[in-house]
């Protein structure tokens, strides 16, 4: 409802006023599923985001309070927002609803004040030097989580951004504690055809005495335990008495951190450009959890058991024009390892590595007909043990073969391996290109995975003699899709 | 056998031919000035060539042809249309024709990984003799770059197929009342 009223809002001034711009991006599609699945040909954009995609729209609104004045020096400022979401109607299973949109960016940019070239922004801060298209992935982002003040300076062949905010609403939501934090990037133009970049974001929370939000440790507290939610009752074990305090938590350091790098280069020959991007970060701590046990429930604080986290990401992309206005070529190629030092004993999205790589090639038959081909390859390994099935009676074909109802293994593998294929014809209204939208595509894709049922699906997955519906096992899955996309 | 069908159904389509542009009647040339402004600057350069020449070969298809006649560094204190129109006039040489393009890019936010860029164009085409007024037409262009480094020359060529396109439309105009 709010998000109606602010629509309805922003309409007054738009058709009201000449510098108000609407620009935005959508993404529609109807995939019938017959096997099964949920119209999704794998489970992750790792294989590209090509047919791994849900529908999602997201709306620009900019109004120029003050309009810009080429050459004139005078200050210009302009309210930016963005409602962005994951729903369509008839889409998925939300149906459109708003609940699944948001106010993601909202801010003022003012410039030609106090300093030239500088372009000041408060409200949201994300700042990217660059996408991976084919993953739909942006790993050297800064300030996705920040609120706050940051200043761009832009004069050819740099630019330069300062930030400093608050990342505490985005960490948090509920239980708010600020996450102060301060960043800043560097973009060089090193001549025509090389950019180079840099960039790094640090967070601290601070801990104020008496805010139950604050960072925290529950002493005491085993890796096993928490993650088996068996704190509260192992600690009742030991003291059965209710007059025995559960232990008060103790304040403890939350501190992360991400570092960035961008080496981009082309125009070059059929070499159109190549992107590559690197990301190193130390993920924030997680806030507490509760556990309930024998109608008492107590707030978990484990900082200490969640700040030991890392994620290492690499990735490139290669745009080719293969034969000009003809046959153009998008290579991509991904790594990530993701580490948790507090953990050693649980597969888990923290400990794991994987690597894809993605081809896409279109050909143009006609200005605005076109043929589409995609392959991805991927490998993902769990490095705390089995996390994939592999079969659908996978309970019986865990480590030693045996069931053991107090393992943390989730599947009978700790490797999973996708391979993905992508056909089809596309329209191209405004002309050939592999990135020209809008794109209107009728596709089949195919996959085959190592895992059993890889895609989002309503099986059943228990293997007891009461399951009604019986169990599958099957590790190909097919995808005939109508689908469009556009920036606008 | 279906599927065949479908595909040349579709490849048929993408054949189409689009309605034959309004022609002169007697072959002329066009004195042609585009511009480029940005957020904080009025600037003469920077126009893309892609964009001059595909105005070029639209041009022929009226059977006009373009003479190019680039703004001189002062152009910017010329700050209206018509005044740009008066200079380009005095400096058609022997065209019979003048067309100006004024764009200005402007950059926004960022939409799902692309650089959302806006370039506002008007075209105006007018008769050297002043018999007749300026035929103008004034529209924006949603531009979407890849890359944070491309800037506005880059947000012009992405947007030269929205704007020859209306250019043709404007010439049709212009020839369609001329006497």
């Amino acid at each position: 409802m709010r998000t109606v009223c602010l629509i309805g809002l922003l309409a007054l001034p738009l058709s009201a006023s000449a510098g108000a711009r609407m620009g935005g991006y959508v993404r529609v599609m109807a995939r019938p599923d017959t096997q099964g699945g949920m119209g999704r040909l794998g489970y992750w954009n790792l294989y590209g985001r090509l047919l791994n995609e849900g529908p999602y729209a997201a709306l620009n609104f900019d109004v120029d309070v003050l309009e810009p004045h080429p050459g004139a020096n005078t200050p210009w400022t302009r309210v930016h927002m963005q409602i962005e979401g994951g729903s369509v109607g008839g889409m998925d299973p939300d149906n459109g609803s708003l609940a699944m949109f948001r106010l993601s960016q909202l801010h003022i940019l003012a410039g030609n004040v106090l300093l030239p070239n500088v372009t000041w922004q408060t409200g949201t801060l994300e700042s990217s030097m660059g996408d991976l298209g084919l993953y739909d992935m942006r790993p050297a982002t800064l300030f996705s989580e920040t609120v706050g003040m940051s200043a761009r300076w832009e004069h050819q062949p740099v630019d330069l951004l300062v930030g400093i905010g608050d990342s505490g609403f985005a960490i948090h939501g509920e239980r708010y504690n600020p996450v102060l934090t301060l960043g800043g990037s560097i973009r060089v133009a090193a001549g025509s055809h090389v950019q180079l970049g840099l960039g790094g974001q640090m967070m601290t929370e601070p801990s104020a005495r008496g805010n139950r939000n604050a960072p925290y440790d529950t002493p005491g507290v085993g890796y096993q335990e928490w993650v088996r939610g068996e704190t509260l009752q192992n600690f009742r074990s030991d003291h059965p008495i209710a007059a025995d305090r559960f232990p008060q938590p103790l304040p403890a350091p939350a501190r992360s951190h991400k570092l960035i790098a961008y080496l981009g280069a082309g125009d070059w020959g059929p070499l159109q450009w190549n992107s590559t991007y690197l990301s190193v970060a130390k993920l924030h701590p997680d806030p507490p959890g509760t556990e309930t046990y024998m109608d008492e429930t107590v707030d978990i604080h484990v900082t200490s058991l969640t700040d030991e986290r890392t994620v290492l990401q690499v990735g490139n992309e290669m745009l080719l024009s293969v034969v000009p206005e003809r046959l153009d070529a998008a290579w991509g190629v991904l790594y990530g390892d993701h580490t948790d030092a507090d953990n050693d004993i649980l597969p888990s999205d923290h400990d794991r590595s994987y690597a894809s790589t993605v081809l896409r090639l279109q050909l143009a038959l006609t200005p605005t007909v076109g043929l589409l081909t995609e392959s991805s390859l991927a490998r993902e390994w769990s490095r705390n043990g089995n996390q994939y099935r592999e079969h659908k009676d996978s309970i019986f074909a865990n480590t030693e073969g045996a069931p053991d109802t107090r393992g943390l293994e989730t599947g009978d593998a700790d490797t999973r391996r996708t391979w993905q294929g992508k056909t089809g014809v596309v329209f191209t209204p405004l002309g050939p290109g592999i990135w020209t939208r809008p794109t209107l595509r009728l596709l089949y894709g195919t996959q085959w995975s190592s895992q059993n049922n890889a895609f989002s699906n309503s099986f059943v997955d228990t293997v007891d003699q009461y399951n009604e519906f019986g169990n599958v096992e099957q590790h190909w899955h097919h995808v005939i899709a109508l689908e469009a996309e556009a920036w606008f | 056998m279906v599927l065949i069908r479908t595909l040349a159904l579709l490849l048929l389509a993408g054949c189409l031919k689009a309605k034959p542009p309004v022609v002169a009647r007697v072959s002329a040339e066009v004195a042609t000035t585009v511009t480029l402004a940005t957020i904080d600057q009025a600037r003469s350069d920077g126009v893309s060539e892609a964009l001059i020449e595909a105005i070029g070969t639209g041009l022929v298809s009226h059977n006009l042809s373009l003479l190019s006649v680039d703004a001189p560094t002062d152009f910017d204190t010329r700050r209206t249309t018509a005044h740009r129109l008066d200079w380009l006039v005095a400096n058609a040489s022997t065209a019979p024709h003048v067309l100006l393009v004024e764009t200005r890019a402007v950059r926004y936010g960022t939409v799902s990984g692309r650089y959302r860029w806006a370039v506002d164009v008007t075209l105006s085409m007018a008769p050297v003799s002043a018999a007749q007024p300026a035929t103008t037409e004034t529209f924006s262009v949603p531009v979407h770059l890849q890359h944070a480094h491309q800037g506005a020359t880059a947000a012009l060529e992405a947007a030269t197929p929205a704007i020859t396109r209306r250019t043709r439309r404007l010439v049709d105009d212009y020839l369609g009342g001329a006497p």
